[in-house]
């Protein structure tokens, strides 16, 4: 498997009998430093069947129901999906799934089954399997029960069609099921305890190793779709401090590396080649509306205009992160064209304090509140950076960081005023995002923020599966929750930017999702 | 100050040693004038001392005052280390977190004295069932990594730099209790501690006035080991992100953010890594010298 | 024959202290320890599962009792965060932090003699004078700024080692040791000046012996000196530095590691000290406590061997 592996050979040397030749000591390490160097720098050769990818985010869970927002990847190569999405233009394609067909009232969903598929533990694959994987996701205490909410019952119509009765319309749930919702679990494994690290999907890869830090997969040879897969052995490597994944990606440790923006630099400056592009990911401050002054909107909108967007952008980021006061950017539909230019979304800390005093906060009497931030670089510096930013308008805060695998239970549970977090907006859907944070029974809404009309635009934007036919609800919904002054404040959308090594083609950022890796190849360097 | 009789040095020796008792000798601290590199150091602490006291009279600019204009700014009138990530004053940063990066030692210092001094003193003055059983314990603590420790107290406690220097201070007792423990031991069988004891002086009493005035000196030189080496740990853990929390920086936090940005402003790592090279630095010389110091004396 | 019992005897008491240390250590801070660990943010459910999970609403002795009888069937409970068992989870990262660690035990005791023996036998001149500012400094250097120099010169700039990582023995053993140079020499460097302080130090008193002086009177010279009395007598100091140095190197991992990106017992302990999973760490602390003490006691055997007393064999023969 390894090309020349004793290339590399060199003396040994036997420490027992060091004793009587110590004085020989500096001598002999040079001689065995220069011998270990003149193996070469390419450290990669031993790996060329295995890609390694270094990632900020580590898997808690390989259970796709209680997944928290940054396991996807982990979870993708071994579940399949019931849909899919185009990695290049985001439309949907078959997955587990052939044909699905949304009602026109949006309320029930045929989805017509892929034949012949087996789970990787022999298992079949029918609507029997989808009916008791999604009735498993919907479980209470599973996180996945939020996107599966609108699935009211599952009927089993024949072994390859499955009819799913919704109780609202559920236009959002094609996208759902591109994700964790629509991740098919083993019907032998539902109820296995160690699914959490054991996982057994109808997907590419199995899990031949799995720690907090490290996760490797093998190709499945079972796959239905095996010959679109081209690595045989990808190696998820989790490594939090931004510098580490660059340096190890310099030095050849890894093949590709999800980095920040303001390393792009340095890492075309090393010969490596650079993939950037933006995604629906958005830098946010996610607030905590049960607490005093935070369940004040014009408190939330004066923090929001306290916030310095373009210095975090053209200084942090290094233009890698574009300002943003809505959830969505230009390039997607549901953005709210003007919303930017409007007097109160401007930076402006002098109006922010004056708000603030309106509401009763003063020097004499600021409002405080906790900021959290997960311990990954670059929320770390964000909230070090929104701490002074907040400061400028009166606004005392304590910075908190925590464990990054602490974060979703955190957000779920309530127990912060201020997170600072990046929230793919676009997962699964942009009216999930709207679920989840500003309805009030939202899982992530730990104020019950809420505002009239904003259950019924959901629905209307529901009623369809299409981008175009959710844009005219999704931008009324938008404005209004800006007016009201947002529990998420959107800080700026960072470019993706990931480093590749020279030779490894096959990697694309994605439009929608997570990032897929069974077509890497590794070729020679260029 | 005048010490009279000098029980033997060195963090792991308790041999018992006959205290000299003759003529007055020149004290520890003068024996030093010898050497120059201990007054140096010496005169280095007192002034960072003097520094990180009257840090907000002495920094040019507010240590937390942004400007992400201005970040990495290069060294000049205006910024005489240049600026960090956030456009801060490095200057400033250095000389507050002088306060930091001195005060953490201290904690973990008080904490190993007030543990590791009175039950060193009772095990070398009373022996016995305390000494065995306050011996196995030092070697309990021995064996455990300071820095181990100090993180499984922090699961327990949460982070925080006090807890974490608290730890440590935990995991220096031995160090402090073996160094008293032998120095009272050579001086527990002196006849002016029996006779003390036989005119019916108590154990505190004999403690305060005949004991602890000798195991000064050597008391003296493990504490100033130890604090260079409390430095470096506080270092370690701002380094893991489990010590002094932002917007607060110690030097260890600051070399830790430099080493984050290090492609960008390869030079920012120096004044905080030089900050702490040359504190840690100027502990130990003046402990070896203080420990030489006190050698020479006992064999004089 | 007895003396190897009672130090037997005395290492297993130790042990058995840092277990009850480890077990009052979560138990007797102020407040409900399943609260502690939790975080002050967390909720009932929380609260409830970590209680169960610890079995801490049985009473103290009981729950003691349970403890010790786990730690004697080498069963360390479970992690809180992720219900793997803490032996399983210690030994999936012990061979990494070994590794680096035996590396730069084997740097350390290399140079720290080498320059040690050297600046010994030319006391006062240059060498003595560079090694022991290199000491002096190498002690006072956080390892993590060494490090990070290291992977400037030695990974990036001239891209001779790995700049991260661990590779297992399993990937070759040249893969393996390439990946441990740069950790294990910043690991080692900081044990590698104290050993040298100490070699130094103890070749010096050698040199001053009368036999030595002797020797030297009868033209005995250079490496025939050297091997014959010097080393073997400056021998000792230097492993009991080196015994001493264990914990140090143990401890020193955890920094290490979050420079290199190595996944071994120091990144877990890290982030389970972030996580506040607490039978991790406790984990961590008993093991570590075993390592030393076995170091200790490996160091107790290695001096009857070196003892000065074979010198009268070394001499005659």
């Amino acid at each position: 498997m390894r090309p020349g592996p004793n290339r590399c050979q060199h003396p040994r040397i036997h420490p027992s009998r060091t004793l009587h030749r110590t004085w020989l000591a500096p001598v002999l390490g040079l001689a065995l430093a220069s011998s270990l160097a003149s193996c070469g720098s390419d450290g990669s050769t031993a790996a060329a069947t295995t890609f390694r990818w270094g990632y900020p985010s580590r898997a808690t869970t390989l259970d796709p129901h209680k997944a928290g927002q940054f396991d996807l990847i982990f979870q993708m190569p071994v579940y399949d999906t019931l849909i899919k999405n185009d990695p290049e233009s985001g439309a949907f394609v078959p997955g587990l799934a052939t044909e699905w067909k949304l009602a026109p009232d949006g309320k029930t969903l045929d989805l017509t089954l892929r034949q012949g598929v087996k789970f990787q533990d022999g298992a079949t694959f029918d609507a029997e399997a989808v009916r008791a994987s999604l009735e498993r996701g919907k479980r209470p205490e599973m996180n996945a029960a939020s996107d599966l909410e609108a699935i009211d019952r599952i009927e089993v119509v024949d072994p390859s069609h499955v009819r799913l009765h919704l109780s609202r319309p559920g236009g959002h749930l094609l996208s759902v099921l591109t994700n964790e919702g629509g991740m098919i679990i083993s019907p032998k494994a539902l109820n296995d305890p160690d699914l959490a690290h054991k996982p057994v999907g109808a997907g590419p890869y199995k899990v031949t190793a799995y720690s907090t830090r490290e996760v490797a997969y093998e190709t499945w040879d079972g796959y239905w779709n095996r010959p679109s897969v081209t690595m045989p052995r990808v190696k998820m490597i989790t490594m939090s401090d931004d510098s580490t994944r660059l340096r190890a990606l310099e030095s050849h440790q890894l093949d590709a590396a999800y980095l920040r923006p303001a390393q792009t630099p340095r890492l075309k400056s090393a010969g490596l080649n650079v993939l950037i592009k933006p995604r629906t990911l958005v830098y946010t401050v996610l607030l905590n509306t049960s607490r005093p002054g935070l369940k004040d909107g014009e408190v939330r909108k004066a923090l929001s205009q306290a916030i310095d967007r373009d210095g975090i952008d053209k200084n942090l980021a290094k233009d890698g992160c574009q300002p943003t006061v809505q959830p969505f950017i230009e390039a997607y539909s549901p953005h709210v064209p003007g919303l930017e230019a409007r007097p109160d979304a401007a930076y402006d800390p002098a109006r922010a304090k004056e708000s603030l005093a309106k509401a009763g906060y003063t020097d004499a009497k600021p409002l405080s509140f906790t900021i959290t931030a997960p311990n990954i670089t670059q929320y770390q510096v964000l909230a070090e950076a929104l701490q002074a930013q907040f400061g400028k308008a009166g606004v005392k805060t304590e910075l908190q960081v925590v464990d990054a695998a602490q974060v979703n239970p955190m957000m779920r549970s309530g127990k912060f005023d201020a997170l600072v977090i990046p929230i793919d907006v676009g997962r699964p859907d942009p009216t999930t995002f709207v679920a989840d944070h500003y309805l009030k029974n939202g899982p992530i809404n730990p104020g019950k923020f809420h505002l009239p009309g904003l259950d019924e635009l959901v629905d209307r934007a529901r009623r369809e599966s299409s981008p175009e036919g959710q844009q005219g609800p999704m931008r009324e919904l938008f404005q209004k929750v800006f007016e009201a002054g947002p529990p998420v404040i959107p800080i700026c959308a960072p470019d993706n930017v990931v480093g590749v090594q020279p030779g490894v083609t096959g990697i694309s950022i994605p439009q929608m999702g997570t990032f897929a890796f069974h077509g890497v190849r590794i070729g020679k360097k260029g | 100050m005048s010490v009279v009789a000098l029980p033997p040095a060195g963090s792991d020796q308790s041999a018992p040693e006959t205290p000299a008792s003759g003529p007055r000798r020149p004290s520890v601290l003068r024996s030093l004038g010898g050497s120059p590199s201990a007054i140096a150091a010496a005169v280095y602490l007192v002034v960072l001392a003097v520094l990180a006291v009257t840090a907000p009279l002495i920094a040019p600019h507010d240590p937390h005052a942004q400007d992400l204009a201005a970040r990495f700014a290069g060294v000049s009138g205006e910024h005489l280390l240049g600026t960090d990530e956030f456009g801060r004053d490095v200057a400033s940063r250095i000389v507050y977190a002088a306060r930091i990066s001195l005060i953490a030692p201290l904690i973990s210092l008080v904490v190993g004295m007030a543990l590791g001094v009175p039950a060193g003193l009772l095990a070398g003055l009373r022996g016995g069932v305390f000494d065995m059983v306050s011996a196995r314990i030092s070697d309990t603590l021995l064996s455990v990594p300071a820095i181990v420790f100090a993180l499984a107290v922090i699961a327990v406690m949460g982070p925080s730099l006090t807890n974490a220097m608290i730890a440590i201070g935990i995991v220096f007792a031995p160090h402090l209790f073996r160094v008293v423990r032998g120095a009272t031991m050579a001086v527990a069988g002196e006849t002016y501690i029996s006779s003390a004891q036989a005119i019916g002086a108590s154990t505190p009493r004999i403690l305060l006035v005949h004991v602890l005035p000798n195991i000064r000196a050597p008391l003296l030189v493990q504490a100033t080991l130890l604090m260079g080496f409390a430095l470096l740990a506080e270092a370690s853990l701002s380094f893991l992100g489990l010590g002094v929390q932002p917007p607060d920086a110690s030097w260890g936090s600051m070399l830790k953010a430099a080493y984050e940005n290090q492609a960008e402003a390869p030079y920012s790592v120096l004044p905080s890594g030089v900050a702490i090279l040359i504190t840690v630095l100027s502990f130990n010389v003046l402990g070896d010298r203080l420990r030489d110091a006190v050698a020479a004396r006992r064999s004089q | 024959m007895v003396r190897t019992a009672r130090r037997l005897a005395t290492a297993v008491l130790v042990i058995w202290l840092v277990h009850l240390l480890t077990f009052l250590l979560i138990r007797l801070v102020p407040g409900d320890p399943a609260q502690q660990l939790a975080g002050e943010r967390a909720t009932a459910e929380e609260v409830a599962l970590i209680r169960t999970a610890l079995g801490l609403d049985d009473p103290l002795p009981v729950q003691y009792g349970r403890s010790l009888g786990a730690l004697v069937r080498g069963d360390l409970g479970q992690s809180i965060f992720n219900g793997l068992p803490v032996v399983r989870m210690l030994a999936d990262a012990a061979p990494a932090t070994l590794s680096v660690a035996l590396v730069a035990l084997l740097f350390a005791s290399l140079f720290g003699v080498g320059a040690g023996v050297v600046a010994g036998l030319r006391q006062g001149g240059w060498a003595d004078r560079a090694v022991s500012t290199v000491a002096t400094v190498g002690i006072a250097l956080p390892s993590f700024w060494i490090g990070m120099v290291l992977v400037t010169f030695f990974a990036l700039v001239n891209p001779w080692f790995p700049a991260t990582g661990y590779a297992p023995l399993s990937e070759g053993g040249a893969t393996w040791l390439r990946h441990l140079v740069l950790p294990g020499t910043t690991l080692g460097l900081a044990v590698a000046a104290e050993i040298a302080r100490h070699t130094r130090g103890g070749v010096i008193d050698v040199l001053a012996k009368p036999y030595i002086r002797t020797a030297r009177a009868r033209g005995a010279t250079g490496v025939r000196l050297v091997r014959g009395h010097v080393l073997r007598n400056a021998a000792i100091p230097v492993v009991t530095v080196l015994g001493l140095q264990t914990g140090k190197l143990l401890g020193g991992t955890v920094i290490v590691e979050a420079v290199f990106g190595i996944s071994g017992l120091g990144s877990l302990a890290v982030n389970s000290a972030l996580e506040r999973d607490y039978p991790v760490l406790q984990g961590f602390v008993i093991f570590a406590a075993v390592v030393v003490v076995t170091a200790n006691l490996l160091v107790d055997v290695a001096y009857g061997r070196i003892n000065p007393k074979v010198n009268a064999r070394v001499r005659s023969s």
